[in-house]
């Protein structure tokens, strides 16, 4: 049997028909296209299906669409306003943060949520923020780095 | 994951009709094991019973008792200060689970109806004394904590039934609680031992009430009862500690698995305890509680 | 040559923005219409003989478009049943659970799942040989009936060697055994004034990329298929496909997608015959990735050793001999290298010994087939030999990281097999962290106020620059940019660096260059990303490609203005002359010479081809700090540093980048990683919760110095960056938490509980 789900992504409207079992990256990427958000275990492990959902980072490999009703979901395709870059991702570049790029989008929405409920964090914090991200190409030097340097820019923004 | 129905009701009495009918429906709040299960076809489920839309699950208050509805995520738990301040336990415990994001998913009520034997909030809840709401079409049951696990994996929950809400009482001046855990993983791991504990004292720092229990240490979260009755009327000296800690690591049944041998496992019961002790310790001396 | 401008520019990543943009192309991004599901069905039994298999039900499920058994792999002339990448569907046995016994492809998941179990196998188990030492007894089952292998092929042939063997009492499961010796063993054990000797084990683990192997197939044409496939050489995946399928060359397109990293765990693509497979059967593309749990039970991972070594010194600190035994566990098929051997040759290339003797075997378990993984079996080497030497140091009351300095075997040194060391960076690599604040600085306490105790540690580790043949094309484009055309896959940033050396070779900024990767249908050969060759092979191509285009560009300007070549320069902006800047052509205008009805002049493009490369050996060093609880053994990492000799930096953003990237894998395996088995061959802990990859809390900064020694011919001076990274940490985090806890621990990973049984004098559970 087939759901009618309404939500919103990156801040469009969207209104489709869903089976139960499909879940919410299986969506956003089989049915919406967006493939910026990855499966990296499907286990809620890595971290690289982030996105954010009312705000606040989820691994939509674990939740159901029809769970997603009436939702506010953010993609790594939000974040860029006007062709401009959040300044996460401004920074990763200039820092080298990003090496493969498969965990990436999930380190920008863990990253700007954090930043948006703390805008100047530690880099304790930083790192709890990111321990849902498995990074293995970086050894998230560099990744903790460019959160750092976005948080400056941030402030003087 | 196999295709299954998809219940979704917008109120409890409604929810609560619904698992009358069908009681094989599995009752779905954060998803973050359900949903491994079934990917994994380790579980076959016909029905799941999302508990989303279900406002009396998702309540709190704190109105003398703490009323914490099932559905609240361990997350919104693990963020608010009042929790941070009298139940401090709890407020760890629900801040280590998983990762940010599986925090904002998991449920308090899926933590403990999951019945791992390392559920990071059930040693804090049962220090804490929590009461278990129990909810069917036939009516309401509390049941303390203590007597709601019965095995990894399994409760005395019935098919029909829920979990409303977690009931803990008032929270005392001098009283403060801890929780500790070991893992090998600084991020993202799960408890290979984890301890609670919670001190009520008088002014003179006497130790009036106290309780421990254990997570992982046992088939189920326990109390280490012997090891809590050595505490009453004492002050916590170091010497007291060991005994303490000792006497918890004789109560708990830990077991052999891939995280670490029972031998480790009642080592760690005792050096835990005694971490907890002093984190409830702390905690008691500067807490000023609730005020009545 | 121009003035350097490029080499050792910190650049961002050229495809940087498309993947903060989550816009990169991964491989299971590829959406085709009417795409299938691909599923695995794997074994459950780690050895089993396959009675029979009935697809039917499956096949009647509705929404199921094919299912396909090893009947359905077609018979070719290279097929070898000795092979891991012939395996990828188990034919009459089964040798490793997670093999894969059949697939199906569906509509949707469900529908694959479903087919999957509908799927009747009649499996007779056969007994399961858990462990190599099992496994090396006369009277051990044989892991795989056709498991015997004669071992004296590809041996150090130069070398000292001895069979001690006798054929006839080996079991079937070791397929390679070599014993490397020189000099008096006994004797020179005998003038040792310390000797230590331990055994040290190390686990299989996991390359852990975090995307999944993904693969799409889709026959476009009767006799035609295309594949996108995340893999680490376009070449080496159509070469798979081409041997196991009988599928001639020209007939597989292979796209090799963004790769969401592969350490050496995506070399050949492994399941790309399934889905090809599938496809055919189904006449519709499929789509196959891996789930989490089949990339650790049927992918492949790193093989586990048991390395007994014994070491000898003079008062001195002088080395004297170095015996031992290497005991590789490399699971159900043969690996691609003599791991043993590998590790044989680590062990006498780094240190001068009087003698040595180092036996090694290769033996095979039901255990899922070990692939490579990163500087393979280095980590392994390097944490027995590096524990010996700060055992020494200790014992003699010498400097651990002077000890070292003085045993370094160096240029013209003598190599086990008579031939002379090349330049090395060994000694500037310990010069750099003997000048370190975290080495200058006095050795932490051992107990701080805290209660915690702390040690610091040493480690050094090499890698041999992989040495391959390459090909690239450099094309001057219509605005005027130089289009570097390569069929290698961007694993490590590589395409970032060959820009920066290309322009430098052209004389002109980066922003000139285009790279395009191409499939092997466009682009010349080029090698697999893997053993730290691309930068020192593609780049040698790349530059050489880049040379020739600019001599063209220059010799073609020269008859067009009329000057000699001598007399230009070229930048930009394009070729003028050098004492006349108004005598000039701009690139876009050379270009449309080459471009034009009846034109004058053919187009201009350059090629590089380059032939195998001498070996530039790579060294890196680490120091590590930890703290150690003492009452649950809980190491924590507080500090870690870590020198490398890159030769030349070509883009040190890149090189750090990936250095740090390489010490956490090698912090993750000191401390925490290790893919568990039962004794029934069953993985126990398949997924990232229970496999233990450090998260960001676990990792301090990581501080990296880049050295650069001579050595080699790579592109302007190039070292292989991208393996000698992982291996250094391991020992230097085992040395530390040894310096903490006052004893050793031999066994990886340092587990809390390991620490706690050796502070504590507890035997292992
Ligand atoms: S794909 Fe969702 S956490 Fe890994
Ligand atoms: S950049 Fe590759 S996993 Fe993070």
């Amino acid at each position: 049997m087939e759901y009618k789900l309404n939500f919103s992504v990156n801040k469009q409207p969207v209104d489709l028909l869903v089976e139960p079992h499909q879940t919410l990256l299986e969506i956003l990427r089989d049915n919406l296209f967006l493939i910026g958000t990855k499966d990296g275990c499907g286990t809620g492990d890595c971290g690289s299906c982030t996105v954010l959902v009312d705000g606040e980072p989820v691994c939509a490999c674990l939740m159901l669409a029809v769970e997603a009703e009436g939702q506010e979901v953010t993609t790594v395709e939000g974040l860029v306003t006007d062709s401009e870059l959040h300044a996460v991702q401004k920074a990763l570049i200039a820092n080298g943060g990003v090496q493969c790029g498969f965990c990436t989008p999930g380190v920008l929405l863990s990253s700007v949520a954090l930043l948006t409920r703390n805008p100047q964090p530690s880099e304790v914090e930083i790192r709890e923020a990111l321990a849902g991200n498995l990074c293995r190409c970086t050894g998230y030097d560099k990744i903790v780095r460019a959160v750092q340097e976005a948080t400056k820019e941030l402030e003087h923004a | 994951m196999n295709r299954f129905d998809y219940l979704s009701p917008r109120n409890l009495a409604e929810a609560l009709q619904m698992l009358s009918v069908r009681p094989e429906a599995i009752p779905l709040a954060g998803g973050t094991d359900i949903l491994v299960q079934m990917k994994e076809r380790s579980r076959h489920i016909e029905a799941l019973l999302s508990l989303k839309r279900v406002p009396e699950l998702h309540q709190y208050s704190l109105n003398g008792t703490l009323t914490l509805g099932s559905a609240l995520t361990v997350g919104q738990i693990a963020a608010k200060q009042e929790i941070q301040r009298d139940y401090t336990a709890l407020a760890i415990g629900s801040g280590l689970i998983g990762s940010v994001q599986i925090r904002n998913m998991a449920t308090l009520g899926g933590n403990l109806c999951n019945a791992a034997p390392s559920a990071d909030t059930a040693p804090p809840l049962l220090v804490l004394g929590a009461e278990v709401v129990i909810a069917s079409h036939q009516g309401e049951r509390v049941v303390p904590l203590e007597t709601f696990f019965l095995e990894p994996g399994r409760t005395i929950l019935q098919p029909t039934e829920l979990v409303k809400e977690i009931v803990l009482s008032k929270s005392h001046t001098r009283t403060g609680s801890f929780y500790i855990r070991h893992t090998p993983r600084a991020g993202m791991d799960i408890a290979v031992v984890g301890v609670a504990a919670a001190i009520t004292l008088n002014t003179n720092e006497i130790i009036l009430n106290a309780r421990l229990a254990l997570g992982a240490a046992a088939p189920v979260p326990m109390r280490a009862v012997q090891a809590e009755a050595l505490l009453p009327g004492h002050r916590l000296t170091d010497e007291l500690l060991r005994e303490v800690g000792k006497t918890a690591s004789q109560e708990a049944e830990p077991i052999d698995d891939l995280r670490a041998s029972a031998e480790y496992r009642r080592h760690l019961v005792n050096i835990l305890t005694q971490r907890a002790l002093r984190g409830a310790m702390a905690k008691a001396k500067s807490n000023q509680g609730y005020q009545e | 040559m121009p003035e350097t401008r490029s080499i050792g520019q910190p650049l961002p990543r050229v495809d940087a923005m498309e993947k903060v943009r989550g816009q990169a192309i991964f491989a299971a991004d590829i959406n085709l219409p009417q795409t299938l599901v691909g599923k695995l069905l794997t074994s459950p039994h780690a050895h089993a003989e396959i009675l029979s298999i009935d697809t039917s039900k499956a096949e009647a499920l509705p929404g199921v478009r094919a299912v396909i058994t090893a009947a359905d792999i077609p018979e070719v002339d290279t097929y070898d049943p000795d092979h891991r990448l012939h395996a990828f569907l188990a034919r009459q046995f089964v040798v490793f659970a997670g093999q894969p016994v059949a697939a199906v492809a569906a509509d949707d998941l469900p529908t694959a799942e479903t087919a999957l179990e509908l799927i009747e196998v009649e499996y007779r188990p056969l007994p399961v040989v858990y462990t190599p030492q099992e496994a090396i007894l006369p009277d051990s089952p044989a892991v795989s009936r056709d498991a015997y292998r004669d071992s004296s092929a590809a041996a150090d042939t130069t070398a000292e060697t001895e069979s001690d063997v006798a054929k006839e009492e080996k079991t079937p499961n070791i397929f390679y055994q070599q014993v490397i010796k020189g000099g008096d063993v006994d004797a020179a054990f005998a003038e040792s004034d310390v000797v230590v000797e331990h055994t040290y084990t190390m686990p299989t683990v996991h390359q852990g990329y975090v995307e999944p192997h993904a693969v799409i197939a889709f026959w476009d044409r009767a006799d035609h298929v295309t594949v996108w496939e995340c893999v680490q050489g376009a070449f080496s995946g159509r070469d798979f496909i081409v041997k196991t399928l009988g599928i001639t060359p020209t007939n597989i397109t292979l796209n090799s997608t963004e790769i969401g990293g592969g350490f050496g765990g995506k070399i050949d693509g492994l399941f790309a015959p399934l889905a090809v497979l599938l496809a055919k059967k189904a006449s519709r593309p499929v789509k196959l990735i891996l789930t989490r749990r089949e990339e650790f039970t049927s992918a492949n991972p790193a093989p586990s050793t048991t390395i007994r070594l014994k070491t000898g010194a003079k008062r001195d600190g002088k080395l004297t001999a170095l015996e031992g035994e290497i005991l590789v566990d490399v699971g159900a098929f043969p690996l691609f290298l003599n791991a043993s051997f590998n590790i044989q040759w680590l062990m006498l290339h780094n240190y001068k010994f009087q003698a040595w003797r180092l036996e090694g075997q290769d033996v095979l378990t039901n255990k899922a087939s070990a692939g490579a993984f990163r500087a393979p079996v280095a980590v392994n080497a390097a944490f027995a030999i590096e524990s010996q030497l700060d055992e020494i140091a200790g014992l003699l009351d010498l400097d651990p990281l002077a000890l070292r300095l003085q045993n370094l075997l160096l240029q013209d040194d003598l190599l086990p097999n008579k031939e002379a060391q090349v330049r090395v960076g060994s000694k500037e690599v310990l010069a750099a962290l003997a000048e370190h604040s975290s080495w200058t600085s006095a050795p932490p306490t051992r107990l701080g106020d805290d209660g915690l105790l702390r040690g610091r540690g040493l480690g050094l580790g090499s890698w041999g620059s992989g040495t391959q043949t390459a090909s690239a094309i450099a094309i001057l484009e219509a605005d005027g940019k130089i289009r570097i055309v390569l069929g290698t896959v961007d694993l490590t940033g590589s395409y970032t660096s060959l820009a920066q050396i290309a322009a430098e070779a052209l004389g002109v900024s980066v922003k000139q260059l285009v790279m395009t990767k191409a499939s092997p249908d466009h682009a010349p050969f080029a090698p697999v990303s893997a053993g730290s060759s691309t930068i020192y092979s593609m780049g040698g191509a790349v530059k050489e490609a880049a040379l020739d285009l600019r001599s063209k560009i220059l010799n073609r300007a020269a008859q067009v203005l009329q000057v000699s070549e001598v007399e230009l320069a070229l930048n930009d902006e394009g070729v003028f002359v050098s004492a006349e800047p108004e005598k000039s052509r701009t690139l876009q205008a050379l270009y449309e010479m080459g471009a034009t009805w009846f034109g004058e002049y053919g187009p201009l493009i350059g090629l590089g081809s380059v032939t195998q490369r001498k070996p530039a050996p790579a060294f890196a060093g680490s120091i590590a700090e930890v703290t150690v609880d003492p009452e649950t053994g809980q190491v924590t990492l507080t500090r870690l540093v870590i020198a490398q000799d890159v030769g030349k930096a070509i883009n040190p953003l890149s090189i750090e980048g990936q250095i740090q990237g390489g010490a956490a894998q090698s912090v993750g395996m000191a401390l925490w990683e290790e893919v568990m088995y039962d004794e029934q061959g069953q993985i126990l802990n398949p997924s990232l919760l229970d496999y233990h990859m450090p998260t960001a809390m676990d990792l301090p900064m990581v501080e990296t110095i880049l050295v650069e020694a001579p050595g080699g011919d790579g592109p302007y001076g190039a070292k292989g960056v991208g393996e000698p990274p992982i291996i250094p940490s391991v020992p230097a985090v085992a040395n530390a938490v040894s310096a903490a806890i006052g004893t050793r621990t031999c066994d990886l990973p340092i587990s809390p509980e390991r620490v706690w049984r050796a502070l504590h004098g507890k035997t292992t559970s």
